[in-house]
């Protein structure tokens, strides 16, 4: 059996890992190498690198990161945030990632997951969605993809963007929710479950973690049924390790890789 | 010294890396004639191109630092395969022992493409040749479905078939449930008798990412199973061939330690 996958996600400005509230309110947590060391020895099933940072200078000090980390730790590795086109996939490719995940670009030009998936194959392609619930209350619910770091409201219906988007080339979802990230409110578990029964491909659930209860209900089937979840604040303020996660996570029945 | 085929299919980095990280000397092998000439003792053809050349530099004690950066220089390993692997017509000098204690072949891709690049460098040929002489060989994903005769992947053009490298009597067919391919980290149970997987421990998880597996004719050639849509092949033994659907590189601690015992149980070093 496929295990759950704990991936912790290293948001990266200028070579040091950053986290916000809500994509707003940055707060310094510490050097991606090391972290990244200390995921992996917790036993983190996969690390996640997204570039904040708006200059190339921080593009290009986050893949000497990745160069660093591909030499230690062997797991798989995953680079994101401002990869627009396959040159740029090519060289976090060439750093030593398994696979970039883009959110912005593939919502300006979806062909551009077809042309990745033709140079790398779609298990190298990851599609980031950050969605928004945009229905009142009393509506049937509706997300929204939105662009730029959560600022720019596409129009675009999530769900239908994520079916899109595997149809063109991207061969997994990291679905982002923008009203929970970072507030530590939960996962929104209704539109991962929405989302992961409409793709033939895996659901990584993002945004809000606050607590391992709601890690554990974004996996299991009766709550996000998502095939992982990303962690960030918890782990790098300490809150909580990949051991104490996962321990509790195959405590409430999940399976966990150890 | 370890040869790894890079015939241009997929980022052979984490090969390198994790080769260089066990201390295990290794290089991209160089073309096909390496693999059948009985050279020196030690590998030919140093001056490669692209990024097979900076990663032929990678011998000895230098080897960690110069793998990791010949696998993920500029030029990519996914490109620079063709010029290398056309290089020197075939088997030339057949004058004394082979270059490479042991083989290994890594990578990603689709059957028909990886046959077709294969067949037409001289690879299928020399690989074969290779494997058939028991020489160590370990194939990683893509290099464990290419040694059977016939892929879903690849059904037959205008009644021809596409044949694989037919070293194992048996196809690969797709999985058949709602989310393939399989990417994460799956339980993977060894064999009794097998030489690297009867001692796997109990909850021994590696890292998959394939849409096929293979279906071997003779059970006996089964290592490990794993369980995804139903119990499958994820490992391969027979003399001194090894081919895992799972890649070992990717797998963390157990992944490393796997190659270790490869490089050790076959003398590969």
């Amino acid at each position: 059996m496929l295990a759950k996958r704990i991936i912790p996600c290293l948001d990266v400005d200028d070579g040091r890992v950053v986290k916000g509230v809500k994509f707003e309110g940055i707060k310094d947590a510490g050097d991606p190498v090391d972290l990244a060391r200390r995921y992996n020895e917790q036993g983190a099933d996969e690390l996640t690198f997204l570039d904040i940072g708006a200059s190339y200078k921080s593009r290009d000090t986050l893949m000497e990161v990745v160069r660093q980390v591909a030499r230690e730790v062997f797991i798989p590795l995953c680079v994101g945030g401002g990869i627009r086109t396959v040159d740029d996939m090519r060289l976090a490719m060439n750093a030593g990632a398994d696979k970039v995940s883009v959110c912005t670009a593939a919502l300006r030009n979806p062909e551009l997951l077809t042309d990745m998936a033709r140079a790398y194959g779609s298990q190298c392609v990851v599609l980031s969605i950050d969605a928004k619930r945009v229905s009142g209350p009393g509506e049937a619910p509706r997300w929204h993809a939105f662009a730029k770091g959560g600022r720019e409201d596409t129009g675009i219906d999530a769900i239908q963007w994520a079916i899109d988007a595997v149809r063109l080339g991207a061969g997994e979802i990291l679905l982002n929710s923008i009203d929970a990230d970072g507030t530590g409110a939960g996962y929104d578990l209704e539109l991962t479950r929405l989302v992961g029964a409409a793709v033939p491909v895996p659901v990584i659930a993002s945004g809000g973690a606050g607590s391992l209860d709601q890690i554990v209900e974004a996996l299991l089937p009766d709550g996000g049924n998502a095939d992982a979840a990303l962690v960030a604040s918890m782990l790098h303020f300490g809150r909580t390790t990949i051991k104490e996660i996962k321990t509790y996570a195959e405590q409430k029945g999940v399976l966990v890789r150890w | 010294m370890i040869g790894v085929i890079n015939y241009g299919a997929g980022n052979l980095g984490s090969v390198m890396n994790a080769l260089a990280r066990l201390g295990l000397p290794a290089r991209f092998v160089q073309g096909p004639e390496e693999l059948v000439g009985r050279g020196s003792g030690r590998p030919r053809g140093v001056a490669g191109e692209g990024a097979t050349g900076e990663g032929s530099a990678s011998e000895g004690a230098t080897g960690e630092g110069a793998a990791g950066k010949g696998a993920t220089g500029e030029g990519s390993a996914s490109e620079g395969t063709a010029g290398a692997a056309g290089s020197s017509g075939s088997s030339g000098a057949r004058s004394s022992g082979p270059a490479y204690s042991g083989i290994i072949f890594p990578g990603d891709g689709h059957f028909a493409t990886a046959m077709e690049a294969l067949d037409r460098s001289g690879y299928s040929e020399a690989i074969r040749e290779w494997i058939s002489a028991d020489r160590p060989f370990l194939g990683i994903c893509i290099g464990l479905q290419l040694l059977f005769e016939t892929s879903e992947e690849a059904p037959p053009v205008q009644g021809r078939e596409i044949r694989g490298l037919s070293v194992i009597p048996g196809t690969v067919r797709k999985f058949q449930g709602p989310k393939v391919p399989q990417i994460g980290w799956n339980e993977t149970r060894g064999k009794g008798g097998a030489k690297l997987f009867s001692s796997l421990p109990d909850r021994s998880f590696f890292y998959y990412i394939h849409s096929y597996y293979v279906v071997p004719d003779a059970p006996d050639w089964v290592a490990a199973e794993a369980d995804y849509y139903g119990t499958y092949c994820s490992a391969v033994e027979r003399g001194a061939l090894t081919a895992v659907q799972f890649h070992p590189e990717k797998s963390g601690a157990l992944g490393l330690e796997l190659l270790r015992r490869w490089a050790e149980v076959y003398h590969v070093s």
